[in-house]
């Protein structure tokens, strides 16, 4: 671990072109011992895996640097061992904004015939320079100055062809004159990297590499609009806007790295660009977060990225100023934080916890065994399988939600009918009919006020029953006249005592309406006991209804576990106060109980 | 007659006893009204009746186990309910008939004469009979039913398996409610016609009846030319 992670580091190095400060001193001191000339294989020179493509016949000499100006200093044949060291085995640390240096080293083929492919590519020198080859100019970036405003600011990569006459067999001397006035920010150091490799194999190499990356943000950014279309048109849901601002940070995150390895720009820049990775690594890691706590709904959503942007925090004052480490580490938190709530999400049931859970762990995995490529070159084919997983949650959640949409119109619909099927119930009719008919005959005064009052029952049910919620003053009134109907069919004075309940209060249609029917055919009347009883309790954000009802009780399947009645408050319930509800009853002296409960927040929302 | 009228709405209750006394006029011995089964069965245990007009949706009661209880007595029974999806159910069960809400005088007046004329037949026969046995119900399906045998009061009806099990309703009675395949042939005895396989004539002008299984039962002197002729 502690290899890889130093690996990690000079990566980052690498990729941002430039060195850490700090403890590590960036300049060995000369000793005579290191005027002996050390030669490093290209392919040990760095653990990024471009440096394994390269030939490994070709060798390079220590890196020497000497502050000042000196034309003679490009010879070959200059002796510069008294010149400080700036690595043997790997790539050099150059200072910056230090006037005017030469950097000398030596280039040489062991292959059998020792030639040396004829062109090089320069690139991480934050710096204008000449490039000398065997003492012979042959390239340049930018001009070389001692003052700011002499230099003329240089480009970060340079291919130039080396003539098939200093590509021969043997040691080739190569010296760079430079200076870089222009660097600002936190870096001191420029990392130097050259490889050898003709124009034409450059040129084919550019454009191969081309291809992912492109293709890469370009997806990126294709779903991100996608995900603001659906947000704007379809669904508007926060997850979407978030899950579109990660993708667009993954897409930023691979473009930046991008440009930064294959763009020519001015090497002022790198440091600009170095800050721009670290700012799309930190939308990445808070716009990954805030997705998946939008999707799961975790409760008290500000508090938990709080706590994630106080980990991001620690992430920059570790990093600051250069922040080399930070995209790696961001995309680390990042991934932990996920996890963390998929912890919490496993415990409170939430949909695909599994599948966030499986490929965050994947993509973790690939961070802790590569993190130098992860953030690099690998990027989008290690973060992809969660664009995928978290898409596919969502997606799915809004199917479901859909067919939800779709199954509460029918419930809706269906409630609806069964409202209107109360009064049209046989049971119902057929015995009011038949009592009608003999009222009729024995007293038809008596038999017009029930026509009048099963009239008022029936245009109270047919005026509600496309509501999802009533005021409970109608709802009373509707129970009142059901009474007044049962009164004229039994003889007996069946009254309801509503007081001290809140008439404005919010309920869904005909629930107290069923709890009487579900009394008169459960609960066997008697004369002295006629008074349903209706209280409430307001605590807090809960109102509490208790439903008396009288009469002796049968305890039958159908009163203990509901029947069609207990059905259809249950739905009516639910369809008004989703999740937001309770239903408890049970048998009392005297009667049955009936107790609901409504969470009053819902309660104002169903209002609304 | 005797007839207990079972109806938890008073109103209702008041319209039915009025009908059943203008209907049967001098032929009503007695109408009894109960607003639950319970003090139904306690009129049932001090006095006969010879019909039951139930009603099956009574407030806190169990319609099946009302219906499988009142079909298994001795009287008829004769629902009287607003819900008319039930009426193939309590046939089956052996109701003699099923008026539905609201109900005309003539339409009740049609179910009491399926009672009180001596060859009424139930509006649609049984297929099955409800027993009374050691305090609970017990269903037998008609089609297991061979033979039965009249013991007094009482019936006895004779199983494909040989079994015997005893009825509350009288021989006329449950005459009134089975399908027409069962056959009077004597005074104590209904047959089902399709078990018959021969007659036979003893001396003495004696007829028995040879059924599959090998059971002979005696067939009256009234019933014999009327039965020959249905089995040719």
């Amino acid at each position: 671990m502690p290899r890889r992670f130093a690996q990690f580091l000079l990566a980052c190095w690498c990729l941002g072109g430039a060195a850490t400060g700090g403890s590590s001193a960036p300049v060995a001191p000369a000793h005579p011992s290191e005027a002996a000339r050390t030669w490093i294989s290209a392919r040990k020179i760095s653990a990024l895996r471009f440096y394994r493509t390269m030939d490994p016949a070709i060798e390079y000499s220590e890196v020497r640097v000497k502050t000042g100006d000196d034309p003679r200093w490009a010879e070959p044949t200059w002796e510069d061992n008294s010149w400080q060291v700036l690595t043997r085995t790997g790539v050099p640390k150059v200072p910056v904004r230090a006037g005017i240096m030469w950097v000398r080293f030596r280039i040489r083929c062991v292959s059998p015939d020792g030639r040396l492919p004829e062109g090089f590519l320069l690139w991480n020198l934050m710096a204008s320079y000449d490039v000398f080859w065997d003492g012979r100019a042959l390239a340049h970036s930018g001009r070389p100055a001692n003052t700011r405003a002499e230099e003329i600011e240089g480009g970060s990569v340079l291919s130039r062809a080396v003539p098939s006459d200093l590509a021969g067999p043997g040691e080739h001397v190569v010296a760079i004159r430079l200076s870089s006035h222009h660097v600002w920010g936190a870096p001191e150091y420029s990392g130097l990297t050259l490889v050898m490799m003709t124009p034409g194999d450059y040129d084919a190499k550019f454009r191969r590499d081309n291809i992912l990356p492109v293709m890469a943000s370009s997806a990126l950014f294709t779903i991100a609009i996608v995900a603001l279309a659906i947000w704007v048109i379809a669904a508007r849901q926060r997850v979407l806007l978030y899950f579109g601002a990660m993708c667009s940070a993954g897409g930023a995150f691979v473009s930046i790295s991008w440009y930064t390895l294959a763009y020519n720009y001015p090497y002022s820049w790198k440091y600009d660009l170095q800050l721009a990775f670290a700012a799309a690594a930190l939308a990445l890691n808070v716009s990954l977060g805030a997705v998946i706590l939008e999707e799961w709904t975790v409760p008290r959503r500000r508090w938990w990225l709080a706590a994630l942007l106080l980990m991001d925090g620690a992430v920059v004052v570790q990093t600051f100023p250069r922040f080399l480490q930070l995209p790696g580490l961001m995309v680390a938190v990042g991934f932990g934080f996920v996890l963390v709530s998929c912890g919490w999400a496993a415990l409170h049931r939430r949909h695909g916890v599994w599948l966030i859970a499986a490929v965050v762990s994947f993509s973790g995995i690939l961070l802790y065994r590569d993190p130098i490529h992860f953030v690099g070159s690998d990027f989008f084919q290690s973060f992809l399988p969660i664009v995928v997983g978290v898409l596919l949650v969502i997606v799915l959640r809004l199917r479901t939600e859909r067919l939800q949409a779709h199954e509460t119109k029918l419930t809706a619909a269906r409630l609806e009918i069964e409202l209107l099927k109360k009064n049209l119930q046989p049971h119902f009719l057929m015995n009011t009919l038949t009592a009608l008919a003999q009222t009729v005959e024995e007293n038809p005064a008596l038999a017009v006020r029930l026509i009048d009052d099963l009239a008022e029952e029936f245009r109270t049910v047919a005026r509600i029953s496309s509501e999802k919620i009533v005021p409970l003053a109608q709802e009373l009134a509707l129970c009142r006249a059901h009474l007044k109907v049962m009164r004229a069919r039994t003889d007996l004075d069946w009254q309801l005592d509503a007081d001290g309940v809140d008439p404005a209060a919010s309920v869904p249609p005909a629930v107290f309406l069923t709890l009487i029917e579900n009394s008169f055919s459960h609960q066997r009347a008697t004369a002295g006991a006629t008074t349903f009883a209706l209280r409430s309790v307001v605590e807090h954000t809960r109102v509490r209804y208790r439903f008396r009802s009288p009469g002796a009780v049968t305890l039958d399947s159908t009163r203990v576990m509901g029947g069609t009645g207990l059905r259809y408050i249950r739905a009516r319930l639910e369809e008004s106060f989703p999740g937001a509800w309770s239903l408890g009853h049970g048998e009392v002296p005297g009667g049955w109980e009936t107790v609901i409960e409504l969470r009053t927040s819902n309660n104002q929302r169903a209002d609304r | 007659m005797r007839i207990l009228i079972v109806e938890d709405e008073a109103v209702v209750a008041r319209r039915v006893e009025k009908f059943c006394r203008e209907i049967l006029g001098d032929q009503l011995e007695s109408v009894r009204v109960s607003g639950t089964f319970e003090g139904a069965w306690a009129i049932l245990s001090e006095s006969a009746v010879d019909l039951l007009l139930l009603d099956l949706n009574m407030a806190g009661q169990d319609g099946m186990a009302l219906l499988e209880s009142s079909v298994a007595g001795s009287f008829h029974t004769i629902i009287v309910s607003a819900n008319t999806e039930q009426a193939m159910r309590a046939f089956d069960h052996g109701v003699i008939d099923f008026v539905g809400k609201p109900f005309t005088i003539e339409r009740l007046s049609q179910a009491l004469r399926r009672v009180s004329q001596p060859d009424g037949r139930s509006a649609e026969p049984a297929r099955c009979l409800a027993i009374r046995k050691q305090g609970r119900i017990q269903v037998v399906p008609v089609s297991d039913v061979h033979y039965i045998q009249g013991a007094g009061d009482y019936s006895q009806l004779v199983l494909a398996d040989g079994r015997r099990e005893l009825h509350d309703k009288s021989l006329e009675r449950l005459q009134t409610v089975l399908p027409p395949v069962f056959e009077r042939i004597h005074k104590s005895f209904l047959v089902r016609r399709t078990e018959v396989i021969c007659l036979h004539t003893l001396e003495g002008s004696q007829w028995r009846a040879e059924l599959k299984d090998g059971t002979m039962l005696p067939v009256g002197r009234t019933y014999y030319r009327d039965f020959r002729a249905k089995l040719q």
